[in-house]
C-alpha cells in the first residue's frame, strides 16, 4: 500500500534571514561555504555572521528545498564544491524581494501619513 | 591539526551520519578558514570565534537530528543527488553508499508499479496467463 505524506509547500513559508541572505550572495555567481560566509557577513554590513553550522544547516534545507543544487567546480582551488541558485530559488528569492518592496512602500506612506 | 580543528572535528561526529556525509568535510574546511583569519584578529576575538562556532555546533547538530526525523521520509537518511551523473562516470562514484538505497528504492516500486498496472490490465482483458505472469514477477521483485 502506498502512503503519500502531506508536505507543506516551501514556497509559502517565510524566508528567514539567514536563507535570504544565502539566495542573494548566490544570485550573481555560484559560491563555496566559505566564500558566501563573507559575502553575507559583506551584504549585511558586518551585522550578520553566520557560524559553519548555522550556514551548513541552511543549506541542507536549500537543498531540500531544491532552491539551489551543489556542483562541482572546475577550477583547481581546494574548494570544489559549490552552490548555485536554481530557477526555483531565484523565483522564491524574487518573490521574497517584491514582498519586502511591497512592505517598505506600505512602511513609509503610513510614516509620511503620520507626519504631515 | 590545530587543537581546536580537532576538536570541531570530533563534535562534527554528532550529525547524523547521512548529513555528516556531504557536509563534514566542506564544514571542516569552512571552519579551518574561518579559524585562521579569526587567529590573525588577536587571542580576544579567536576565543569567542571559538565559543560560537562549536555552540553554534552543537544546536546545529541537534537541529540537524530533529530535522531528519520530521522531514519528509523520502529525504530523511538519504544523500539528494543534486548533480547529473557525467557521462562514464560510474555511480559508485557519483554518489556516496547511502544514496544506493534511496535510489535502489526507486527502481523497485517503479518496477513493482509496471507489474501491477499490467497485471490488472491482464485481468481487465481476462487475459489470465499473462496476468500470472505479471503476479509472479511481482512476487519476484517482492523477494528480491
Amino acid at each position: 500500500m502506498r502512503h503519500v505524506e502531506e508536505q507543506p509547500d516551501p514556497s509559502s513559508r517565510p524566508l528567514t534571514e539567514p536563507v535570504l541572505l544565502i539566495l542573494l550572495s548566490l544570485a550573481d555567481k555560484p559560491r563555496h561555504g566559505y566564500a558566501l560566509m563573507k559575502d553575507i557577513e559583506k551584504l549585511s554590513a558586518g551585522r550578520v555572521r553566520m557560524t559553519t553550522g548555522t550556514l551548513y544547516g541552511a543549506l541542507r534545507r536549500l537543498l531540500e528545498d531544491a532552491w539551489i543544487e551543489r556542483f562541482e567546480q572546475e577550477d583547481t582551488s581546494r574548494d570544489k564544491q559549490a552552490y548555485r541558485l536554481t530557477p526555483a530559488g531565484r523565483k522564491q528569492m524574487a518573490a521574497e524581494l517584491d514582498r519586502m518592496k511591497q512592505l517598505t512602500r506600505a512602511a513609509a506612506a503610513r510614516l509620511r501619513a503620520r507626519e504631515a | 591539526m590545530k587543537p581546536i580543528t580537532r576538536l570541531y572535528k570530533a563534535l562534527l561526529r554528532l550529525y547524523p551520519s547521512d548529513c555528516r556525509g556531504w557536509c563534514a568535510p566542506e564544514m571542516l574546511a569552512t571552519f579551518e578558514k574561518a579559524a585562521e583569519e579569526h587567529r590573525a584578529r588577536g587571542l580576544a576575538a579567536f576565543v569567542r570565534f571559538g565559543l560560537v562556532e562549536l555552540s553554534g555546533l552543537l544546536v546545529e547538530a541537534g537541529a540537524a537530528w530533529i530535522a531528519k526525523f520530521t522531514s519528509s521520509r523520502y529525504m530523511r537518511g538519504f544523500w539528494i543527488p543534486t548533480t547529473m551523473r557525467r557521462p562514464g562516470q560510474s555511480r559508485e562514484d557519483w554518489c556516496p553508499p547511502g544514496a544506493r538505497v534511496l535510489s535502489d528504492v526507486i527502481e523497485a516500486q517503479k518496477r513493482a508499479d509496471f507489474n501491477l498496472r499490467h497485471m490488472v490490465d491482464a485481468i481487465a482483458d481476462r487475459d489470465f496467463k499473462r496476468a500470472r505472469f505479471y503476479s509472479e514477477e511481482d512476487l519476484r521483485i517482492r523477494k528480491q
